[in-house]
Parts: C-alpha cells; sequence; structure tokens
C-alpha cells in the first residue's frame, strides 16, 4: 500500500496540459472514424461517398446496436461474458417469420412472442448464473447452442423468410433520409446512458461492478441487479431480432453467431470514447457505427468478404490493447 | 553446540516503500518447539510467506537451514532438498482425495522411464510417514471421511515425508487454527514427538495457551521488527506474553470524560452470537463510546459483520435501538442501514470502498438509496464529498481522485467520513485506525468524538488497547466469544491484563434481562 499520496493527474508529458489531454484521450477514435470516412472518400469517391452507403452504414446497424446494449448491461455489473446474445437474436429473428408465415400468427403477437422468449432466455441465464452460481461462460455457452439448435428445428434447418413487406414500415419508413430503426438505436442509447450514467440504479451497477462485497454491505441489492442485467440482455437482444426480421422479411438461423464478434468489438472500442478506460454507451454508438465505416468502405474498395472478419477481429484486440493502457495510465 | 535448523538474520520485505518486515533475525535449534507470534499486521505471515517461498525478501537478508543458504525466493525443489516441509492453515488437506493422494501431491514417486505415478511407492511413502510418526491410517480412505485426529496425522505426516529422518525443519502454519479442542492433544502429541527426534519446529499460532504449553522457545514480532528471539517460554505467562505481542504504549492518556447528550436513543445489545461469538451483550447510552476487545480468536471481531447482517445465518441475539428492535438472526445489510446502523468494517478495501472509483463515487454510495431512476443531483455529491474532505482532513482535497491513489490513512477517512454522512443511530468501527499514520488516527479520533458528543452511540472494536483506552468511555472484553466489561481502572495495563482472563460470572454481565 502507498504511504504518501499522489494527485490524481498524473505529471504531464511532453509539456501537454491535462486538459487538451483528456479532450484528445476522449475523442481520438471520433477523430479516427472520420478519418477513416475521408479515406474512403477519396480512394473510391464514386463508390464510397454517396448517400447510398451513408444509408447502408447508418440505417443497417441497429440490430447490432441493441445487442451491444444487451451486452452492456451484463458487462456494466460485472458479468463479463454473456455469450448467448447473438442467438437469442437469432431465435426471435427466426420466431417472428416462422410464427406468421408457418402458422398464421398475427405479426404483432409474434413479435411479442419473440420478445417474451427473449426474456425467458434472460431470466433462465440469470437464474442459473446468480442464483446457483453457475459459471457464466459455461451457461451463455451452452445456452448459445441450444437455443441455435432450437431455432434450427423450427425452421427445418432451412431460412426462413416471407414476411409480409408491410410490417417492415415501422423498422424502413424515412425520416431525413434515415429509416425508423436508426432512430430507434438512438432512443435506446439515451435511455441506457440516462439510467447508467444519471441514476442512482447507474451509480448501483457501478458499485456491483467495482466491489460486490462493498455494495452488498451498503445496502444494494446486488443479486436483483445482476438478475435483472440478464433479463434485460435477453430482452434486448430479441427486440434486435424483431428489428432485423421486419427489416429483411426473412432470416437463416446459421447467421446468428456472426453478430456476436462484432458486438464485443463496438462495446470494447466504446471504452476508448466519451469515458476511456470505462464501459459507456455513447461510446459504443460510435464504436458500432465506426466499425461499419470500416467494413462497408473496405467491401466497397473491391475486398472480398473476408475482410470483415479480419476487420472486427483486428479492430477488437486493438481496442482492448488500447483501453487497457489507458485505463492503466489513469489508475497510475 | 550443533549448526541451528534454521537461522534467519537480516530478513526484509518492503512493499512499494512501506516495509512489513526488517531486519528480522532467530533461530531454530535441532529437537526444540520454537514458536513464532505477532499480531495480525506485525510482520509474522510475511515472514512465514518468506520462509515458505510464496514470497521473495528484499536483498541482504539470508536464511540457513542446517547451515545451507536458501536461495530465496524459495523454490519447492530446494525446500524439499534442504529438508523444509510446510502444515498449512487448518491442515491444509484435500477432502476428496485419499489418503496417499493428501501425503504425496506435489512430490509423487515416478516411474524412471514412462514418468507414470508409481502408486505402489506412493501408498509405501505414505505408510512410511505415517509410520515415522506412530500412526496408522487407511491408505485409500478419503480424508474427509476420516475422523479428525486422523486427518491431522495425515497432515503431519505429508509434511514428514521429506524431512531427513531425525532432522529437517517442519513449519506448522496456524495448522490448527480451526481444529476442535479434543484433538489438540493429538496434534501437540505427535508434534513433541517429531521434535523428540531432532527435527526442529517452527509453530506459527494465534493460539497462545498453544505457544506456551507446547513451545520450548518464542520469538515476537511487533510493528514488522522482531521484538524478542528465541525467548524461553518457562518464566512466562499468557499476560506477559500477551504484553509482548501487543507492545506498551504508555503515551495514552485516559480521554476526558463526557457529559451525556440529551435526547438521543439508547442502544442495548442483547446476547449476541454467531461466528465464535456466543454470548455478548452491551448496553450503550446516548453518545456514549464503548470499546470491545479480546485475544485473536475471542470472538469480538465476528461483531461487525453480525451487526451489518452480512453473516446472519447463524447468529442470535437482538439488537434494540430506542424503540426499534432488531433481530441479528433475520438482519440484512438493508435492514441494518434502514435501522440506521453504519459499519466501518476493518477491510477497507474488501467490504469498505471500490478502490477503482472516486472519493466522490463511494461517498455517493452512502445517499443512493432512493429513487433509482429519477436523476442523480451532480450537485448534493459535492457537497457530501466536500463535507467528508473537510470535516476529516482528507489529502489530496479532490473529490474526482481514485481512492486507490490515497494513503491507507485517507482511505479510511473517506469510509468513516461516509458512515458519518448517513447520521447513524449506531456507529460501529471496526479498527478503526489499523495501518494509519499518526496524523490521521487523530483526525479519526476528533470526527468520532465529535459525533458521540452529539448523542451517536459508537461501537469501537479494536485490538490496540491504547487506542481504546483514549477513545472509549467504557470497554468489554471478550474471552472465549463471552463479555464481560473491564471493571476498575480504564487503564492500557487494566486492558493488558484482563484481555487474557477469562470470564468470572461475577464480571458478566450476559444474564442482564
Amino acid at each position: 500500500m502507498a504511504t504518501e499520496t499522489r494527485s490524481e493527474s498524473r505529471p504531464l508529458r511532453l509539456g501537454v496540459p491535462a486538459p487538451l489531454l483528456r479532450f484528445t484521450e476522449r475523442w481520438t477514435m471520433v477523430g479516427l472514424w472520420i478519418l477513416l470516412a475521408l479515406v474512403f472518400g477519396i480512394v473510391e469517391p464514386s463508390k464510397f461517398a454517396t448517400s447510398g452507403t451513408f444509408k447502408t452504414i447508418f440505417g443497417s446497424q441497429t440490430p447490432l446496436l441493441f445487442l451491444a446494449m444487451a451486452v452492456l448491461c451484463t458487462i456494466m455489473v460485472g458479468e463479463f461474458v454473456d455469450l448467448s446474445i447473438a442467438s437469442i437474436l437469432g431465435l426471435a429473428a427466426t420466431l417472428v417469420p416462422v410464427l406468421t408465415v408457418q402458422h398464421h400468427v398475427p405479426f404483432l403477437l409474434a413479435c411479442l412472442a419473440a420478445l417474451a422468449a427473449g426474456a425467458l432466455v434472460g431470466t433462465v441465464n440469470g437464474a442459473l448464473i446468480v442464483r446457483l452460481g453457475v459459471n457464466p461462460i459455461v451457461v451463455t455457452l451452452g445456452m448459445s447452442t441450444l437455443l441455435l439448435g432450437l431455432a434450427l428445428w423450427s425452421t427445418d434447418l432451412n431460412s426462413v423468410s416471407g414476411l409480409d413487406p408491410g410490417v417492415s414500415s415501422f423498422a424502413l419508413d424515412e425520416i431525413l433520409g434515415l429509416p425508423l430503426s436508426f432512430y430507434y438505436g438512438i432512443a435506446l442509447v439515451l435511455v441506457v446512458a440516462y439510467v447508467t450514467g444519471l441514476t442512482p440504479l447507474g451509480r448501483h451497477m457501478r458499485f456491483v461492478h467495482a466491489n460486490r462485497e462493498v455494495a452488498r454491505l451498503a445496502g444494494v441489492q446486488v443479486d436483483r441487479i445482476r438478475f435483472g442485467a440478464f433479463v434485460l440482455a435477453g430482452l434486448l437482444s430479441a427486440a434486435g431480432g424483431v428489428l432485423l426480421v421486419s427489416g429483411v422479411g426473412g432470416f437463416d438461423p446459421n447467421s446468428s453467431a456472426t453478430y456476436l464478434l462484432p458486438t464485443y468489438a463496438a462495446v470494447f472500442i466504446g471504452t476508448a470514447v466519451v469515458r476511456p478506460g470505462s464501459f459507456n454507451p455513447i461510446g459504443t454508438w460510435i464504436g458500432t457505427y465506426f466499425l461499419a465505416t470500416g467494413v462497408i468502405g473496405l467491401q466497397e474498395l473491391g475486398l472480398a468478404a473476408w475482410i470483415s472478419d479480419v476487420f472486427y477481429g483486428g479492430v477488437l484486440i486493438v481496442a482492448v490493447a488500447v483501453s487497457t493502457v489507458i485505463g492503466r495510465r489513469r489508475r497510475g | 553446540m550443533s549448526t541451528p535448523r534454521l537461522t534467519v538474520s537480516g530478513l526484509a520485505k518492503t512493499y512499494g516503500n512501506s516495509p512489513v518486515l526488517q531486519d528480522a533475525a532467530f533461530e531454530v535449534v535441532a529437537g526444540e518447539i520454537h514458536a513464532l507470534v505477532g499480531q495480525n499486521g506485525s510482520g509474522k505471515s510475511t515472514l512465514v510467506k518468506i520462509l515458505t517461498g510464496y514470497h521473495g525478501a528484499d536483498p541482504g537478508g539470508a536464511v540457513h537451514v542446517d547451515g545451507h543458504r536458501l536461495t530465496l525466493p524459495a523454490r519447492p525443489a530446494d525446500l524439499r532438498r534442504l529438508g523444509v516441509s510446510v502444515v498449512h492453515q487448518d491442515l491444509g488437506l484435500n477432502a476428496g482425495d485419499s489418503v496417499v493422494d493428501n501425503i504425496c501431491v506435489g512430490s509423487w514417486p515416478r516411474h524412471p522411464l514412462t514418468r507414470l505415478i508409481d502408486r505402489r511407492r506412493a501408498a509405501r511413502q505414505a505408510r512410511d510417514a505415517l509410520e515415522r510418526i506412530g500412526e496408522d491410517v487407511a491408505l485409500d480412505a478419503l480424508v474427509g471421511d476420516l475422523p479428525i485426529a486422523d486427518q491431522v496425522s495425515v497432515a503431519i505426516a505429508r509434511g514428514v515425508r521429506n524431512l531427513p529422518a531425525g532432522g529437517g525443519l517442519a513449519v506448522f502454519d496456524e495448522s490448527t487454527r480451526a481444529l476442535p479442542p479434543d484433538s489438540l492433544g493429538h496434534f501437540h502429541a505427535l508434534t513433541r514427538a517429531l521434535a523428540a527426534q531432532g527435527t526442529g519446529v517452527l509453530l506459527v499460532s494465534h493460539n497462545l495457551d498453544e505457544v506456551l504449553d507446547l513451545a520450548d522457545r518464542v520469538t515476537v514480532l511487533r510493528g514488522g521488527r522482531v521484538v524478542e528471539a528465541g525467548l524461553p517460554t518457562g518464566g512466562l505467562d499468557a499476560a506477559g506474553l500477551t504484553r509482548l505481542i501487543l507492545g506498551h504504549t504508555l503515551d495514552a492518556a485516559a480521554a476526558t470524560a463526557r457529559p451525556a447528550p440529551e435526547g438521543a436513543d439508547e442502544v442495548f445489545l442483547r446476547q449476541a452470537g454467531g461466528g465464535t461469538l456466543t454470548d455478548l451483550s452491551v448496553r450503550l447510552a446516548a453518545g456514549e463510546i464503548v470499546g470491545v476487545t479480546g485475544l485473536t480468536g475471542a470472538g469480538h471481531e465476528d461483531l461487525p459483520a453480525l451487526l451489518t447482517g452480512a453473516r446472519s445465518a447463524r447468529a442470535g441475539g437482538e439488537l434494540r435501538i430506542g424503540d426499534t428492535t432488531l433481530d441479528l438472526a433475520g438482519l440484512t445489510p438493508r435492514r441494518a442501514l434502514a435501522a440506521g446502523v453504519h459499519v466501518v468494517p476493518a477491510d477497507r478495501g474488501r467490504h469498505g470502498l471500490a478502490l477503482e472509483l472516486s472519493i466522490e463515487d463511494n461517498i455517493a454510495l452512502a445517499r443512493l438509496r432512493r429513487g433509482r431512476l429519477r436523476p442523480l443531483t451532480r450537485r448534493a455529491h459535492r457537497t457530501d464529498a466536500a463535507t467528508v474532505i473537510e470535516e476529516l482532513g482528507v489529502r489530496p482535497p479532490l473529490p474526482d481522485a481514485l481512492i486507490r491513489t490515497l494513503s491507507g490513512g485517507n482511505q479510511q477517512k473517506v469510509l468513516i467520513g461516509r458512515a458519518l454522512l448517513g447520521s447513524p443511530r449506531l456507529l460501529v468501527l471496526h479498527e478503526p485506525t489499523q495501518a494509519v499514520d499518526v496524523g490521521a488516527r487523530r483526525d479519526i479520533h476528533t470526527a468520532i468524538r465529535r459525533h458521540a458528543s452529539s448523542g451517536t452511540p459508537v461501537l469501537v472494536i479494536a485490538s490496540d488497547p491504547a487506542e481504546l483506552v483514549e477513545l472509549c468511555d467504557r470497554i468489554v472484553l471478550v474471552h472465549d466469544g463471552r463479555g464481560r466489561e473491564l471493571t476498575g481502572g480504564r487503564t492500557v495495563e487494566a486492558v493488558l491484563d484482563g484481555i487474557y482472563q477469562p470470564a468470572t460470572p461475577q464480571g458478566a454481565i450476559h444474564h442482564g434481562n
């Protein structure tokens, strides 16, 4: 234990004033994002610098954003891995067309069923992890595989499609050139930012993350908060699935796993923005669109589909490394 | 005279820039049982951890075993070669494995070619080890199924297996802490027999009866230094040994008597039990500061956890604050806080503060229980943080400073300041100035007294007699889980004398009401 007292702000490096250093730390990622867009715009102006690309980037990421907010819910209370979220999205995106197209259930009812399924899965996760203390990696990995299997069973191993194009209007109708789902994403991020940043519940979550025992002794209902995080993660993932399938009209359950890594990449990139070193929803929003810009830009440069895997994986590692270093420096 | 089994000289260990062990030196000779005693924080466990290879040491110190220098940090292979073995805390056995597995773990006999475990040779080694201490235990039985006495034998046999016959050094590191009293005799007999064969035994123990009964000589650590090296136990009694362990602080002046404030609640803790505490009753008048103390393991250390509701399962007793009565058995942290019981735990880093969050965030935890989804007002938090920083003199006075960048004393100020902010109806402090420098200690005492004189009853659970005498109006001594009031003069001497004596019926107050 250190005996002498140290001030929080570290000795200044390279003579840079502290506020500027903090500003740089906070917003470098946004600068990189703009730089990335500029580079693509200059290299491939005819393809990248178009309103179509703009729409693709900002219109297609909402399901991913819902997943990222789901992951954030659990990470912010100290549960680092919920591997089941992508499969919950897949299950929801499968259930909606299966119920409406094959079983003629009204669309709205099918959506509610999908959301209920997501919340139920979250409840089971929470019960196993929080109440019984089972290892969360094992629970959510198992749940992920189990749900994928169930989704495939419900579709007889095929992809499902044929949703009435009319139902897509609540996701795809445009305001100011961007689909509604974009605004849903923003609304969700703002709500999460409000709850986690400004309310007692958000502070409780931070304490549950920082030191569970301290939180418990201070009267915080630690287990209830952790349990709630898993249920909410399930619900949000399912909501992402509902939005996804209503926009596209159909879904292939096998593709759900491809949503997992980009989600974690976006969440971790988020730790390099706004509040460097800690998980935060606005940072995650920026991270999501940063990734989309990079992947879509690279694809338009003519690179094949493998580039998205390389990009997502590479950026994830770099982002985590950078935020680890920043975090260590801030802690001193 | 032959070479000592163990020679420690000039041994030191520093964490960051705080020395926890300085210039330690003592010897264990062949055939003796040598006890090592000291308070928590005396450097005793650090010393043992250096000997057993868990920690390295600062350069300059030396450890010799039978005249051979031990390279630090000690490696298991070297320890084995030199004949040093350890019986760990609470015997260190794995209940789900067999006797052979428990004895041979760490150094299995292996087939020279295939490197497979040689089960037959392992069984023979285990049997030999048990024979050496004159015991006979079924080799393939699961340790968890054995009676405690046999488990003791297995643990010691494991320690003995790698010792050269009639030589070597056996370290017993709080091995008997959780043993039931009736199996202690067996443990002691085996230990004596081992020493009689010529093995040196280093006995690390909190149990002073055990030390006086079993050990030939004792080395006492206090504040990171050896204060007595190899003192023969012949002329010692428990009170004398306690005095050596705790030390004297003669400058502690008795606290000035204060008039009892009016209008505040009286608190009555009745027949509290749980953990090792069996029966403790304390009555606190408004504004009274009452100290609770005892030897390590007496039970008083369990009191804070009982009063926070952190350990409710086996608790009993009740706590009355004014008209409110709390049943300790069903207490939860929320209920305790709702009733106005604020507990400052001894372990800041684990139970008190979130080290990675700021001063302001940690203080805000005191006020977070209302209106879950309504927005927080930043200004209220700023005011709270400023109040605590001002009242206790936290340095640096920066609300955004992370707790882990503060010194121990300033961390403790934040923790106590937060508890005071909640306007407690009963304030419970566990080791309020542990590992805190003199200046911070004075600031903390001043703040506690100020709140007491405004009517808050304060319960202080501490092990330093000087602190209790300085801070408290009355002192309750706990022995074997039972409490009794310290009668007569409130001096360091009186506490030291009383701390060891078992409760006597006329002194006990636990039958009240």
